[in-house]
């Protein structure tokens, strides 16, 4: 029997108000350092809460955001996930369906027996017009799953998708907004077209009624046309379907199905049917049957990320942290150096995984890793250990003048002290003594630099709700 | 072993430091190396060698040798972030201990105010070429320190704030004694605290100012200083140490006191027969990089117990008038910081101040001169120096 044996979800911290751009309720955002690929490394880490990482044999990872158009993140996530290198690794890009059917196909690889347990994730933030409806619709955040054949705690009965060719919403190379046609038709000849075709199908197919349906988790592209779809299939969307969280998170693209399964999954039953659908040229819908309840020390569920939040002042903040605004008076970085292929490969161990070095004589955990040990001067006599997951104690820190950025010396539960900087937090939030975890973000060295690096970062703790 | 009194200083010179934009790094050389000619009483073409200190403003000994068209001596450029002064110093007096050379020249100067930041802090105009995954300015780094010092010794940061606005004060007093300083107005303490905030607890008056500026020394054996010079100054001991990071890699590192400046001056003045520094160095010039740095370093030069500084400081321990006075020049808070130069601008305090040269802030009975520098940050692991300098036995 193959399905999920565990899931996670991020959603940034930072919101903005709707207030900011004449609507009601908020959106989430991505905060400065964070893109596509930071919030799939951080779903991920959710999903491999009480999992062994080193069993995982393939990552595949859907986006409409990715960050480049020829360079694959599968491998990066992967890399920044600590799992092994001889796995299979894949990108789906330019749908926001791309992750159920990368669930589709990685359920189909494991059930033929390719590869033993697949994690699929997804990532997006949805870049509108400034003052559009997608803007306002919008959102951003990740979910991930872990796909297996073994100790499977949510059963994939079936699934099936239908294709549409249709100009709805589309986004070219060139573009840095999405693009739409008017509403009416995107969302008749579209999204309550192909989700309904395929969710009635499968649902044809199987001889299941709506009522046999504990939940449908659909890709939700705004406030309304999800009910009106359900309605029509013979649901009751007050009880039957996944809140889409339009006004606090929004419409988060490709993640959409995988975020909203994540939430569903957090307070779901042994026994509950599940239909998991997404959107986007096409639909693919996914039966589940949940077996036991995941329960995973550390995850935090959807809600409780939800209620921990920060809101942006203003609207300038967004359009700064989205590089839609230029700002020719940005700062020199006191540190002028700039992203290298040759180190970045060399280091990905230390850059990417996170590693630190054990020594093997002392006992010393060191990072960055080291050749000879610091407390005891043994020579290269470590073994790698992996920090990312660590939680630790901030022994000091501080808010860098020049750009603001936090910066600190952190102390790892069970050894090891890392100096890095800080994000999500100010000097009015953390202290000495506050209880940080690490979470990857970018940095930008230059800003003339064409590759994008990525560090690890100490965050606060968000509580769970 | 060491070189108590092997070697002397016969002549010093030191540009004024501040903005100088009509000064080019060429300028602050030959202005500051025929400063410290004229006083020795030589001539360029009487130097067997010269030693070169500058972190960004000029590579390979030849940007010495350009500006002052040296007479084909070799010249060694000596890099160590904000003690380059003082390794370069020290490697020259090896050179005239050795035998090697008789008369060498020591210069050190930085033009960093035309890479476009005026913030406290340094700007490097040469890329780095390895690739860096944290950036961080120096007033986060040393804030970082300050934090921890005032969590270790439970010290209620408002008061730590206000020891802190004491230090300012004081070097502030002191630039004003000093023409050649690029800060010369005395401050309050109010000024201080109400100061915009750099890097909590640092406020713009707890950062040194961002300078160019020059200086030189010439440094002979005593043999020759005692021929050529009814009056001159002889090197007493120096210590120098390096860290390797521990204070980011290992965990249980403190982060209350830099082990460098503590190794620095035990070697300092063991080679110098300094037994109770408090006591017997008459005048201190130390890298206050920033507030906090000068308060640890007290501590960790032995002019008081680790811990006590604050104490120390409400006593007026290190005034113009106080115990041991320190950084009667300015310090690199008023006399500035182009960082190449400050070593041996620290030691053109020290020397003018053994000479009897210091003008309005002259100490009475001066034998005994220490100059200290830290280069790097308590983060990033830094460089402990220390030059001892003395009259003639």
């Amino acid at each position: 029997m193959v399905g999920l044996i565990s899931y996670g979800a991020y959603i940034p911290r930072w919101r903005m108000d709707l207030g900011l751009v004449g609507a009601r309720g908020e959106r989430s955002i991505t905060g400065p350092d964070e893109d596509s690929v930071t919030m799939a490394v951080s779903a991920v880490l959710q999903c491999l809460k009480g999992v062994d990482r080193s069993k995982v044999d393939g990552l595949f990872f859907a986006s409409t955001s990715s960050p480049y158009t020829e360079k694959q993140m599968s491998s990066l996530i992967a890399k920044a996930a600590d799992l092994r290198e001889d796995i299979m690794t894949a990108d789906f890009g330019s749908s926001t369906k791309g992750a159920t059917t990368a669930l589709r196909l990685a359920s189909d690889a494991v059930k033929a027996g390719s590869a033993k347990q697949i994690i699929v994730v997804a990532s997006d933030c949805r870049m509108g017009e400034p003052g559009s409806e997608h803007e306002r619709n919008g959102g951003a955040g990740a979910g991930a799953v872990l796909i297996g054949a073994d100790d499977v705690a949510v059963s994939i009965e079936s699934s099936l998708s239908v294709a549409n060719e249709i100009f709805d919403i589309w986004q070219r190379k060139k573009d840095t907004y999405l693009n739409s046609w008017e509403s009416r038709f995107d969302l008749t000849f579209g999204y309550t077209k192909s989700m309904g075709e395929a969710i009635g199908a499968l649902m044809k197919r199987e001889g299941i009624a709506a009522k046999d349906v504990n939940k449908g988790v659909f890709y939700c592209p705004d406030a309304r046309t999800t009910i009106g779809m359900a309605q029509g299939l013979g649901f009751d969307p007050m009880k039957q379907i996944q809140d889409g969280y339009m006004g606090t998170i929004g419409n988060t693209g490709a993640a959409s199905p995988l975020l909203l399964l994540a939430a569903t999954l957090d307070e779901a039953k042994a026994g509950d049917n599940i239909l998991l659908a997404g959107y986007g040229n096409g639909s693919d819908v996914i039966r589940m049957k949940v077996n036991k309840p995941i329960e995973a020390k550390g995850r935090v569920s959807v809600k409780g990320q939800i209620q921990s939040k920060l809101n942006i002042p203003d609207y300038f903040t967004y359009l700064k942290w989205n590089r839609l605004v230029d700002l020719k008076d940005a700062k020199m970085p006191y540190v002028l150096t700039y992203a290298s292929a040759p180190p970045t490969y060399r280091e990905r161990e230390r850059l990417y995984a996170f590693h630190g070095t054990k020594c093997k004589k002392c006992g010393a955990i060191e990072f960055p890793p080291q050749r000879v040990c610091a407390k005891c001067r043994a020579k290269d006599e470590f073994e790698s250990v992996t920090l990312s997951d660590k939680q630790g104690k901030v022994f000091t820190c501080m808010q860098d003048p020049l750009t603001s950025q936090m910066e600190g010396l952190i102390n790892l539960d069970g050894g090891g002290r890392v100096y890095c900087n800080m994000s999500d937090c100010t000097m009015k939030t953390v202290q000495i003594d506050t209880i940080v975890e690490m979470s990857f973000r970018k940095i930008v060295l230059v800003p003339w630099d064409t590759m994008i690096s990525y560090t690890w970062k100490a965050v606060p703790l968000r509580a769970n709700g | 072993m060491g070189l108590k009194n092997e070697v002397a200083v016969i002549g010093m010179g030191c540009t004024k430091f501040g903005e100088l934009w009509d000064k080019d790094v060429k300028d602050l050389v030959v202005d500051a190396c025929y400063e410290a000619f004229d006083d020795a009483g030589i001539q360029s073409t009487d130097l067997d060698a010269a030693w070169w200190s500058t972190m960004y403003s000029g590579e390979m000994g030849r940007s010495l040798a350009y500006p002052l068209k040296l007479n084909y001596i070799p010249v060694t450029r000596v890099e160590n972030r904000c003690s380059g002064g003082q390794d370069a110093f020290i490697n020259a007096c090896f050179s005239v201990a050795a035998g090697a050379y008789e008369t060498v020249l020591v210069c050190g100067a930085e033009k960093l105010k035309d890479s476009g930041i005026s913030a406290a802090g340094i700007d490097p105009t040469t890329p780095y070429t390895h690739r860096g995954d944290i950036m961080f300015v120096p007033p986060g780094a040393f804030a970082q320190i300050a934090q921890r010092y005032f969590h270790h010794y439970k010290v209620d940061p408002k008061e730590g704030k206000e020891a802190l606005a004491k230090i300012a004060v004081k070097n502030h007093y002191h630039g004003s004694l000093t023409p050649k300083a690029q800060f010369q107005k005395p401050i309050t303490i109010e000024q201080v605290l109400k100061a915009p905030m750099i890097a909590p607890p640092l406020g713009l008056f707890d950062c040194c100012g961002v300078s160019d500026g020059g200086a030189a020394a010439i440094v002979t054996t005593v043999e020759k200083a005692r021929k050529m010079k009814k009056d001159f100054v002889v090197l007493k001991g120096f210590g120098f140490s390096i860290g390797h990071y521990q204070a980011s890699i290992e965990d249980d590192w403190p982060f209350i006191y830099f082990e460098e400046n503590v190794r620095a001056a035990q070697m300092a003045y063991k080679m110098a027969g300094v037994t109770n520094p408090r006591k017997e160095i008459d005048v201190a010039i130390v890298h206050d990089c920033f507030t906090i740095t000068e308060l640890i370093i007290y501590e960790d030069l032995g002019f008081c117990e680790h811990g006590k500084a604050i104490e120390e400081v409400h006593k007026g321990t290190f005034e113009l008038k106080g115990e041991v006075p320190v950084n009667t020049d300015g310090g690199l808070k008023c006399f500035g910081h182009p960082v190449g130069a400050s070593g041996i601008r620290m030691l053109y305090e020290v020397y003018n101040q053994l000479m009897g040269r210091a003008g309005k802030r002259q100490l009475d009975n001066v034998k005994l001169g220490l100059a200290h520098g830290v280069g790097g940050t308590p983060i990033d692991s830094s460089t402990g120096a220390v030059v001892i300098l003395g009259k003639p036995d």
